[in-house]
């Protein structure tokens, strides 16, 4: 699984223009949701909040799946927007950029690294960090809220 | 997905086994199965391999998501007596899983045959691709991505799986399907051996992942010697098996079947491609039952999955990848003979159970009875007084 923490609000709407940008907002329910920043709640509160600042958010989708083309395929997604704000790690980020290659398709998260999951603890544990975020190694998080966890729930024998 | 490619030659994989290992094969069914290098069917190739080179395999482990360590943990109290005995466990994983098998199995030998690349995306066009690669590749982040054979030709991996190495050459029987002579594998299921003959045969409960309970009756065939119709899902090749596939009989018993199925069941189970394909072929226009519909409530508790009993046909591939692939038992059979059904956790919403959210269930159900939340919505036109009560109605319609 893919650990990706999305960059504060007022970074998002740097990126964007209230009078131009026609906003369609992609979220990932995989990756994205367990680690707290997609799925449909991350996808509801980054829309209501782009719309109460008087942005103009003309579409909404939550995929399964936004690294996969056979899923974005399946979605038939039929965008009004010019801008795609995408909710889940990179790789959906790159996956979208391909594929509407007309439209501005915006990195509001960064990758961590990858990660290990305890579904019944609810906890994930980064086990393999990107370099920038080396000191990441071994944190844990909570499912579903990316919320920082102290101490180590999940012992890992060979990292 | 994460993108992982074997980093093993099979000589290798030998030099770290001993003939004397009892060897467990551990694979995931998610990303590193879409890079091909994982999944049932590669677990069976391997099998074969070690096996004809004199090795004990004594269990294929599939499991739904390794990067679970709970769902890990799950396997190894399941197969607790196999685990005990088993000396060597080879991982068909990314990175992750591995270090989750040894994390769980400390004290056995656990050999890796994989090395994890990154982060990067299912390509309709040129299948999985690297987009966000570790530093140590030294490769740079690309939206274009980097195929596996650019990755293989860079790193010095192995392209393809351990068979590409060495072609594995199973005992083989002859049988006779419909009049003709088939040279089949020794000891193998006499649907799969059809199916990896291009006959093709209706099945709807049987997968070779999940292995056969004769459910669905669609597969039924003829074979001499043997009273009525047998289901070829639970039927082992034998030499010298006489089998018959279609004849009238036969089909008629399987249109029958695909007509209550469809009776029973809500009109759009026919979006299902094998319905659809097998009502063409059998030249099913109308339905011949008069049954009473199905009127389950929809469940879309949960986030993830919506379930929607009204198309279930009962077929059980859902109850059997959910206890055999994820280990949870989340989904189950409830009541018996006609009042039949199945249930999530303690007949409760999805949304209360302990789902570890693998997504088995979804990628075994053959008519979409369950199925992953997807929205895609329109939301222009928002008058500015009605954005009080917007939080209400996006949550009602997801």
């Amino acid at each position: 699984m893919i650990f990706s923490k999305i960059v504060p609000y007022e970074e998002i709407i740097k990126k964007l223009d209230k009078k131009e940008d026609k906003i369609a907002i992609i979220s990932c329910n995989t990756c994205a949701r367990t680690c707290g920043n997609g799925g449909i709640s991350k996808l509801n509160e980054l829309g209501l909040r782009l719309i109460r600042d008087g942005y103009y958010v003309t579409d909404e989708a939550v995929i399964l799946y936004v690294c996969s083309e056979p899923m974005l395929r399946e979605a038939k997604l039929d965008l009004e927007a010019n801008t795609i704000i995408v909710l889940s790690c990179s790789a959906g980020w790159a996956s979208l950029t391909r594929n509407f290659p007309d439209k501005k398709v915006l990195q509001v998260t960064e990758d961590i690294g990858l990660v290990m999951t305890d579904t019944d603890k609810e906890i994930f544990k980064v086990i393999m960090p990107y370099k920038n975020h080396e000191s990441e190694m071994g944190k844990e998080y909570r499912i579903n809220t990316g919320e920082p966890l102290v101490g180590e729930k999940i012992k890992v024998r060979c990292v | 997905m994460i993108i992982s490619v074997r980093s093993l030659s099979y000589d290798e994989l030998k030099r770290n086994l001993s003939q004397d290992d009892k060897i467990v094969i551990w694979s995931c069914d998610t990303c590193v199965k879409h890079c091909g290098i994982a999944g049932m069917e590669k677990m069976t190739a391997l099998e074969e391999l070690l096996k004809e080179d004199g090795y004990n395999v004594i269990r294929k482990e599939l499991i739904s998501e390794s990067c679970q360590i709970n769902l890990a943990k799950k396997h190894k109290t399941a197969q607790e007596d196999i685990f005990r005995e088993a000396t060597a466990i080879i991982v068909l994983t990314c990175e992750i899983g591995y270090q989750c098998v040894k994390t769980v199995f400390p004290y056995k030998k656990v050999i890796g045959t994989a090395k994890t690349f990154g982060a990067g995306n299912f390509s309709n066009r040129k299948g999985p691709i690297l987009t966000s690669p570790f530093e140590s590749t030294c490769l740079e982040p690309n939206t274009e991505g980097y195929t596996l054979t650019n990755l293989v030709e860079n790193f010095n991996m192995f392209p393809k799986f351990f068979d590409a190495d060495k072609e594995p050459n199973p005992e083989k029987i002859t049988i006779t399907v419909d009049g003709k002579p088939l040279e089949v594998k020794k000891d193998s299921t006499l649907l799969d051996e059809l199916l990896a003959n291009r006959i093709r045969i209706p099945h709807l409960c049987y997968d070779s992942s999940l292995g056969s309970i004769g459910a669905c009756r669609m597969c039924l065939v003829k074979v001499e010697g043997k009273r009525g119709l047998i289901p070829s899902c639970c039927t082992q090749v034998e030499e010298g098996m006489n089998v018959t596939t279609e004849d009238e009989e036969i089909t008629s018993l399987r249109k029958s079947v695909l007509q209550m199925i469809i009776a029973e069941c809500e009109d759009d189970i026919q979006r299902s491609r094998d319905i659809r394909y097998w009502m063409r072929r059998y030249k099913i226009k109308e339905n011949r039952f008069q049954l009473p519909k199905k009127n389950e409530t929809v469940d879309d508790s949960s986030d993830v999955l919506i379930r929607d009993p009204n198309r279930c046909i009962l077929c059980g591939r859902c109850i059997r990848a959910c206890a055999n692939l994820s280990g949870q038992k989340v989904i189950n059979f409830a009541n018996r003979g006609s009042n039949m059904v199945t249930i999530t956790g303690l007949n409760e919403p999805f949304a209360n159970t302990d789902c570890a959210h693998c997504l088995a269930c979804v990628h075994y159900c053959p008519t979409n009875a369950i199925t992953p939340k997807s929205i895609s919505k329109k939301i222009s036109g928002y008058p500015f007084w009605t954005l009080i009560s917007y939080p209400k109605k996006m949550a009602s319609t997801s």
